[in-house]
């Protein structure tokens, strides 16, 4: 009798867990996008002395628009090797579907093996050439948000010669790869120009706080190509000033932060020219407008392109899970590597470096340092000019064609 | 010759940031024979606050403050700051091993980096002056305002630092302290009072090398750090002595970077007075202008 009542209890028990099983897969069966477990690796204020707001704010915003279809979780990457290696593991542990970080390509390379490894799509927010697909450190699941440096860096180079019609030009170079990179970038696309020469040379640091030697250097250049850190960038720009050398002064992405910041006004910032993947506060499209209104409501200050970016990447990434019916990895790396999807900051479509953006701004400011346009730039897709590394030669630095 | 008097002017006016900063080490060396790695962060700190002061709303929304009237609230504010970390980095530790209270100065450079990151973020930010794009020409070459303001208003402080250490009872009581500090107890002298003083009036000079040094370029969190080795690498070649032998460490220290350093091996100019200061401590341990060890003092 007792076993009997044994037996029916335990079959009772397996009729309702069978039920239970049922159920649960039916209602897992029927939802039409499975939820995306996204992870972002990149610090923010008060992390550290390099850390912005700004990714973590427009994932952030992403993620909260998209509710159930998102798992959205931030861990922070330090800048060295070793934490990034270390955030990365963390993230690994978490079973995430996708993950978005590292803003330096340095971060990016020094765990590209295990990001390989991990088979787990990773939107890589730097754009170092050795992390396309066919560079040293790329790989097939790895995917570059924004247009290679060196396509940028070459395109500032060929702005000041071939848009503003300048011969003499002056080089300076942070001592960091950024430095190098883009002076050597520089070099490459000023090369057989006619008439162009550079008549002067320089390196700072990145802690630099007096460029006095560095502007009087450039007295008789007619346009100054920078390749800079926010910070001696200010210094420069106002050194050039105060030596009278009032020259179109083009640098890339520090040119925003430091007119944003205030540090170059007047001459100062009326020369300065930068560079920038997209320039959210100056867009025209109405959902672009609508969403810099979303954003500076809810973080209380302007977006810039990397916050636009996060913010895509996150849209992206579920997306290319809809498409794909699947949160698994190898077949998100399939569906992003053929969806086409348009955000805020751009147009997105992988190419076969896995380079998803191809559009990129140079900018101009105005006395006050207001940021606008001065010309839109579209990089060929495929395009790597191969100034880091020989294995990483595709074609030929591109001209970048005006697409405004 | 236009270029030689540019690099002049760059090496005096960063030799006497450099300057500044030394003294702010050597007030509180001498009162409680700490070496106070917080300093450079007072720095970054004071330009922060004297930012917040004058710009946009201003402090607390109630409009901004003039520039001058700004900075000297600023000063103010730095030298209760500086008493702050008197009580809870320095006060409580005394008498514990000299080590231990070294690393809580780290330590506290730490926290307020990290609380200033917080409160204002990492973008770089602009310290307005009353001679913002003013520029002095001198034989060919232009020497912005700021960079005289800075040799101007650090030499009349290091001169009154002088005068503060020489002829009040302050100055008595500090070196009188810095001799013994447990004999000068005895004597009545108010060592704790002291301790507080000198962690107050290094912040101030802190603060003011922030409002000075702020104009020349852009401010982020790392703005003090590179002026606090600077200026402990001063204090060094100095001896951790008298103040005007910190002083002309600080000097040194500009000219060799910018005019030695502009002329040759210019793009690796950021080493010079570190290399300067190992060969001093090799060839004179004492320092420039002092007697003893200077690594001994420390």
């Amino acid at each position: 009798m007792r076993l009997r009542r044994s037996w029916s209890t335990l079959l009772s028990v397996g009729v309702l867990a069978s039920v239970v099983a049922a159920t649960g897969s039916s209602a897992a069966g029927t939802s039409k996008t499975p939820t995306v477990k996204i992870i972002l690796l990149a610090e923010t204020t008060g992390e550290s002395s390099a850390a912005v707001p700004y990714y973590d704010n427009g994932a952030k915003m992403a993620a909260e628009e998209l509710g159930s279809k998102v798992e959205y979780t931030r861990i922070p990457a330090p800048l060295p090797p070793a934490g990034a290696e270390n955030a990365f593991q963390q993230a690994r542990d978490q079973n995430p579907n996708a993950i978005i970080g590292f803003p330096a390509s340095s971060q990016g390379i020094a765990v590209s093996d295990s990001i390989k490894s991990s088979g787990i799509p990773f939107f890589t927010l730097s754009s170092g050439e050795q992390l396309a697909k066919n560079g040293p450190n790329g790989a097939k699941n790895l995917f570059l948000i924004r247009p290679i440096d060196t396509l940028s860096f070459t395109a500032q180079a060929q702005y000041a010669v071939d848009t503003l019609k300048k011969k003499k030009i002056g080089l300076e170079c942070v001592d960091n790869a950024t430095g190098v990179n883009g002076c050597a970038a520089a070099k490459k696309a000023l090369q057989g120009k006619k008439g162009v020469n550079i008549v002067a040379e320089r390196m700072n640091s990145t802690t630099a706080t007096d460029l006095t030697e560095q502007a009087t250097a450039m007295k008789g250049t007619d346009a100054i190509l920078d390749f800079n850190f926010p910070n001696p960038l200010g210094v420069m720009s106002n050194q050039l000033v105060d030596n009278d050398i009032n020259v179109p002064h083009v640098d890339g992405a520090s040119a925003g932060i430091i007119a944003a910041g205030g540090v170059v006004k007047n001459k100062a910032a009326t020369n300065l020219k930068g560079t920038d993947d997209c320039v959210p506060t100056a867009d025209k499209r109405s959902k672009v407008k609508k969403w810099v209104s979303d954003y500076q409501s809810k973080y209380g200050s302007p977006p810039i392109y990397s916050a636009a970016q996060a913010y895509d990447m996150v849209k992206l990434i579920a997306a290319a899970a809809k498409k794909a019916g699947s949160v698994n990895p190898a077949k998100l790396n399939t569906a992003i590597a053929s969806i086409s999807y348009d955000g805020i900051c751009a147009s997105y479509k992988t190419d076969d470096l896995n380079v998803l953006q191809h559009t990129a701004n140079i900018v101009k400011f105005d006395s006050q340092g207001k940021e606008s346009v001065a010309k839109p730039l579209s990089f060929p897709p495929g395009a790597n000019p191969g100034v880091v590394t020989e294995t990483t030669t595709t074609t030929a630095a591109p001209a970048p064609s005006s697409s405004g | 010759m236009s270029n030689l008097i540019a690099l002049l002017a760059s090496g005096l006016a960063v030799g006497a940031i450099a300057a500044l900063a030394a003294v702010g080490f050597l007030l509180i060396y001498k009162a409680t024979g700490v070496v106070n790695f917080a300093q450079g962060d007072l720095i970054t700190l004071g330009a922060y606050i004297a930012i917040w002061l004058t710009q946009k709303d201003g402090a607390f929304g109630i409009g901004a403050l003039g520039l001058v009237p700004g900075y000297i609230v600023t000063i103010l504010i730095m030298f209760l700051i500086g008493v702050g970390l008197e009580r809870v980095a320095y006060a409580p530790l005394r008498g514990r091993s000299i080590h231990v209270i070294v690393i809580t100065t780290l330590g506290a450079a730490l926290v307020l980096r990290a609380f200033i990151g917080l409160w204002q973020g990492t973008t770089p930010r602009y310290l307005d002056s009353p001679v913002r794009g003013d520029v002095l020409k001198i034989a060919g070459a232009n020497i912005s305002y700021q960079r005289v303001l800075v040799i101007i208003v650090s030499a009349i402080v290091v001169v009154a630092t002088i005068l503060l250490f020489q002829f009040t009872q302050f100055g008595r009581q500090l070196r009188a302290t810095a001799a013994d500090r447990d004999t000068a107890k005895l004597c009545g002298v108010p060592v704790n009072w002291l301790s507080m003083l000198a962690f107050g009036l290094s912040a101030a000079l802190a603060g003011l090398a922030g409002i000075l040094l702020g104009p020349l370029g852009s401010i982020d969190l790392t703005l003090g750090f590179n002026f606090m080795i600077l200026g402990f690498a001063a204090a060094v070649l100095g001896g951790f002595g008298s103040i005007g032998g910190v002083v002309v460490g600080g000097l040194a220290i500009g000219l060799v970077q910018y005019v030695f350093g502009g002329y040759v091996l210019r793009d690796y100019n950021a080493i010079f007075p570190f290399v300067l200061m190992i060969l001093v401590i090799a060839l004179r341990p004492q320092g420039l202008f002092a007697r003893g060890s200077a690594l001994r003092r420390l």
